[in-house]
C-alpha cells in the first residue's frame, strides 16, 4: 500500500497533533485564574515588596500592608522581593463592582464575593450583552486579549457577549487604556452616544487607575464616567474577561 | 553584539551629513531633540552596517529643515517641533502629529486641516478615532471621488501616554516593564531594546542570549498569525480567520506556560533573562512549535487558494519600492516591497549571529505580497525557535552588568521592524530617552499605499500593514 506523506496523514499520527480541531472550553476552565500575593504570618513588615512594585500597587507604612489590584501588573516582582518569602499567591477576584473591592489589606480574608451591577441594570440588558470596546490610549495588549476572547477556545458569543461596532448598538463599553488627554473629547462623545441603561467597564489597570502611566490627569476611566464594573489585570486574560463581564451581569447562574 | 558607534557633530548642514550617508548606504533612523545646557540639540541616527549618531546644536527656537533632501525625516521634524517647539523652517508639511489640543474632530469645526482637494463630486471623509473593530484610536481623513480613494491623511497622538517622559529618571531602576508597554503585542522587542541600552554591550551568558532569541521569535510568530487572520477577517475569509487566531492564541497559551505571562511580560531582566528553560518548557516549545510549521502552511494555503481572496489582495495597496525607500519604511512592509533590510542579519544582537535565518523579500507591495512575507517570516520564527532550542546548551542565564554614562543605543527588530530606543545617561540620570517604535515611519507608506484603491479597501489595506497606534504615540 503506497501513503502519501502529505500533512493531513500526519497530522492524523501524531496524537493530539490537530490543535485547530477542539472544540470551546467550558466556562470554568477557560485559561488560568489570576493570582495575587498577600502577606502570611512571617511578614516583618520591611515593605521590600512596596519598593519593588512598579506601579505603585503596594503600599507598607510600618504596621499594615495594603495591595491595590486595580494597579497592580501581576508582575510578581514583589514576591521575588520579599526576604522573609512571607509573600504567597492566592486566588484573586476577576472582577469587581465596586472601586474598593479591589483592594485587599493584610490580615483581611481574600474571597470576597464579587457581587453584580444593579438590578435594575442587569434586567434591562437581560441574558446577552452587546460591547463596544473603547481605546482610550492602551498599549494594545488589551485589545490583543479582547480579540482573543472571541477565538474558538472561548467562543465569548456563544455566552452571549458580542463585539458591537458601534457605541449606539451597545450596552457595555469596555473601556481599556488610562484616558490620555487626547481621548477625552472622543470618550465623552462616546457616552453621549450609547444609549441608556449602559454598563461602563473598566479593563485592566490603565483603565481602572492609570495603572504604569498613572498621574495627575490621567487616572483612567474613572476620572470621565461612572464605572461599573472593574476587571484587573496588565491585561486581564481572556477567560477572566468572559467570566467576569458574565458574573458581573449575573447572567452565571441565572436560569 | 556591537552597539553604540561613533558619533559626530554636524559641521555644517545637517542635511549634507545625512544625505552623504544615505548616499553610502545607511538609512535615517531616527531624529529626535533634546535639551543640551540652555538650548537645545537634534540628534540624527544613521542606520547601516554600524549605528552613527550625527549631533547638531541649536541655537534658538528653529533650524533648517532637512525634509525637502531628506523626505523620510519630515515626521521626526514635526515631532521635533511639537514636542521642543523647534521650527524646521522651510519645512513642506507642517500638518499636527499627535498634538490634538483645541482639536476638535467630532465636532465639525476642526483644526485638523482639510486634505485641499475640491472639485466636482470630491467629498471628505472623516473616520475615527474610535473605529467599528477591536483596535487602536486614530483620525483618517479620505478625500474621495466614487469610490476611489485620492488622497488619506492618518492624524494619530491619541495613544500619547508619555511613556518616553517616565522612562526618565535614575538609571539604575529597571524599567522594563514600562519598555514592555510602548506597544504591549511587541513587548518582548521593545523590552530588549531596552535591555540593550541598559547592558551597553556588557557579555550576556550565552544560554540567557539563546531565551531571548526564543522568545522574540515567539512573540514574531504570534505577531505574524494574528496579523493572518486579521487579514483573512477583513476579506471576510471566516474559516481562515478562526484557524489563525486559534493558532495565536496556541502560542500565547505557550508563552504563558513557558513564562507566566501570555505576552512574555517580565521574562527577560537586566543581564539575561528572569529564569531558565526547563527541560519540561524546551520540550514543550518543541513539540508545539513542531505542530505550528504544520498548521501555518495548511492555513496559508486555503488562503491562498481562494479565488475571492486573491481577487481582493493582489495589486491592492500597493506600496512602491520607490515610494519605502523614500520614507524608508521598515519590517515586513518594506520587505514586501524590495527591501532587504533586517536588523537581526545587519547588526546580529542576542543569539542571531549563530542561527541561520533567511530574510524573505519581494517586490510586489500589495497586501498579498504582504501576507506571503508574514507567513514566510512566521515559518523563519519557528525553525529559528527550533535552532536556539537544538544548539543551547546549560549555563548562567543571568550576569551582573553596569551601566555607564553617556549615549547608548538599543536597536531589535521587533515584529514591526527595525524598534530603536536611544538613552541620554548623564551624572547616573537618564536625561532623555527616544523610543521610534517600527510603526512610526510605517504610517506615511499606508498613507501613500492607500491612494488610489477603494474606500471599503482601506481595512484590508490597514490590516495588512499591522501598524501599531500606541508605538508610534507612545
Amino acid at each position: 500500500m503506497k501513503i502519501k506523506w502529505n500533512n493531513s496523514v500526519l497530522r492524523m499520527s501524531v496524537e493530539g497533533l490537530a490543535s485547530l480541531d477542539r472544540p470551546a472550553e467550558g466556562l470554568s476552565e477557560m485559561g488560568r485564574r489570576p493570582e495575587m500575593p498577600h502577606p502570611g504570618g512571617s511578614c516583618a513588615g520591611c515593605g521590600e515588596c512596596a519598593e519593588a512594585c512598579p506601579s505603585g500597587a503596594i503600599s507598607a507604612p510600618p504596621g499594615s500592608w495594603e495591595l491595590d489590584l486595580g494597579r497592580c501588573i501581576y508582575c510578581r516582582r514583589c514576591v521575588r522581593a520579599c526576604p522573609s518569602g512571607a509573600l504567597s499567591l492566592v486566588a484573586a477576584p476577576e472582577y469587581a463592582v465596586r472601586r474598593g473591592d479591589l483592594v485587599f489589606r493584610r490580615g483581611e480574608p481574600t474571597d470576597r464575593a464579587p457581587g453584580a451591577v444593579d438590578e435594575a441594570k442587569r434586567r434591562a440588558i437581560g441574558r446577552s450583552i452587546h460591547v463596544r470596546q473603547v481605546d482610550t490610549g492602551s498599549c494594545n495588549a488589551c485589545e490583543v486579549e479582547i480579540g482573543s476572547m472571541s477565538n474558538q477556545f472561548y467562543d465569548a458569543e456563544r455566552f452571549g457577549i458580542r463585539i458591537a461596532a458601534s457605541p449606539r448598538h451597545a450596552d457595555a463599553l469596555l473601556v481599556t487604556g488610562p484616558l490620555t488627554e487626547n481621548m477625552r473629547e472622543a470618550f465623552d462623545a462616546v457616552l453621549g452616544a450609547t444609549p441608556d441603561p449602559k454598563i461602563v467597564v473598566a479593563m485592566g489597570a490603565c483603565a481602572i487607575s492609570g495603572g504604569v502611566f498613572g498621574r495627575p490627569g490621567m487616572s483612567g476611566t474613572g476620572a470621565a464616567a461612572e464605572v461599573d464594573v472593574y476587571i484587573p489585570g496588565c491585561p486581564p486574560p481572556p477567560g477572566s474577561l468572559v467570566r467576569a463581564l458574565l458574573g458581573a451581569l449575573g447572567i452565571t447562574g441565572r436560569r | 553584539m556591537v552597539l553604540g558607534g561613533s558619533a559626530v557633530t554636524a559641521r555644517g548642514s545637517l542635511a549634507a551629513e545625512v544625505s552623504e550617508r544615505i548616499a553610502g548606504g545607511m538609512g535615517l533612523a531616527c531624529l529626535y531633540a533634546r535639551r543640551d545646557g540652555g538650548g537645545h540639540a537634534l540628534e540624527a541616527i544613521m542606520a547601516g552596517d554600524g549605528i552613527e549618531r550625527i549631533t547638531l546644536p541649536v541655537d534658538g527656537g528653529s533650524f533648517e529643515s532637512i525634509s525637502p533632501a531628506v523626505p523620510c525625516a519630515s515626521i521626526y521634524e514635526r515631532e521635533v517641533f511639537e514636542e521642543f517647539g523647534l521650527r524646521p523652517e522651510g519645512h513642506p508639511d507642517m500638518r499636527p502629529l499627535r498634538s490634538r489640543s483645541g482639536w476638535g474632530p467630532l465636532e465639525g469645526a476642526s483644526a485638523i486641516p482639510g486634505n485641499g482637494i475640491s472639485g466636482d463630486g470630491v467629498f471628505e471623509i472623516p473616520v475615527g478615532p474610535i473605529h467599528a473593530g477591536v483596535i487602536g484610536p486614530g483620525h483618517f481623513r479620505f478625500s474621495v471621488a466614487g469610490e476611489p480613494v485620492l488622497a488619506m491623511r492618518a492624524y494619530l497622538g491619541y495613544s500619547r501616554r508619555g511613556v518616553e517622559k517616565a522612562m526618565e529618571g535614575p538609571a539604575g531602576a529597571d524599567r522594563a516593564f514600562l519598555a514592555e508597554r510602548a506597544s504591549g503585542d511587541n513587548s518582548v522587542a521593545h523590552a530588549l531594546a531596552y535591555l540593550q541600552t541598559v547592558e551597553q554591550g556588557s557579555e550576556i551568558p550565552l544560554r540567557a542570549r539563546y531565551i531571548r532569541t526564543i522568545y522574540a521569535e515567539l512573540e514574531r510568530a504570534c505577531c505574524h498569525l494574528g496579523t493572518i487572520s486579521g487579514i483573512a477577517t477583513d476579506a471576510a475569509l471566516a474559516v481562515p480567520a478562526a484557524r489563525g487566531a486559534a493558532l495565536r492564541e496556541t502560542v500565547l497559551r505557550l508563552n504563558e506556560r513557558i513564562s507566566g505571562s501570555r505576552m512574555l511580560r517580565g521574562a527577560l531582566a537586566v543581564g539575561g533573562v528572569s529564569r531558565d528553560l526547563s527541560a519540561e518548557s524546551m520540550w514543550d516549545i518543541e513539540n508545539t512549535v513542531m505542530k505550528l510549521e504544520f498548521d501555518v502552511l495548511d492555513l496559508f494555503k486555503v488562503i491562498a487558494k481562494s479565488p475571492s481572496f486573491m481577487d481582493r489582495a493582489e495589486s491592492t495597496g500597493r506600496l512602491s519600492c520607490e515610494d519605502a525607500e523614500a520614507l524608508r519604511a521598515v519590517g515586513p512592509v518594506a520587505r514586501a516591497s524590495g527591501s532587504g533590510y533586517d536588523v537581526r542579519k545587519r547588526r546580529p544582537y542576542a543569539a542571531y549571529g549563530d542561527i541561520a535565518l533567511n530574510v524573505p523579500s519581494c517586490r510586489g507591495g500589495d497586501v498579498y505580497a504582504r501576507l506571503s512575507i508574514r507567513k514566510e517570516e512566521a515559518m523563519e520564527s519557528l525553525s529559528a525557535v527550533t535552532q536556539c532550542l537544538n544548539q543551547m546548551r546549560e549555563g548562567p542565564v543571568r550576569a551582573r552588568v553596569e551601566t555607564e554614562d553617556g549615549f547608548h543605543v538599543g536597536v531589535v527588530e521587533s515584529p514591526r521592524g527595525e524598534a530603536l530606543h536611544c538613552a541620554h545617561i548623564s551624572g547616573g540620570v537618564v536625561t532623555r530617552y527616544k523610543i521610534r517604535d517600527a510603526s512610526f515611519p510605517n504610517w506615511p507608506a499606508l498613507e501613500r499605499a492607500v491612494m488610489g484603491n477603494i474606500v471599503p479597501d482601506f481595512p484590508l489595506v490597514n490590516k495588512s500593514f499591522d501598524l501599531s497606534y500606541s508605538g508610534n504615540d507612545l
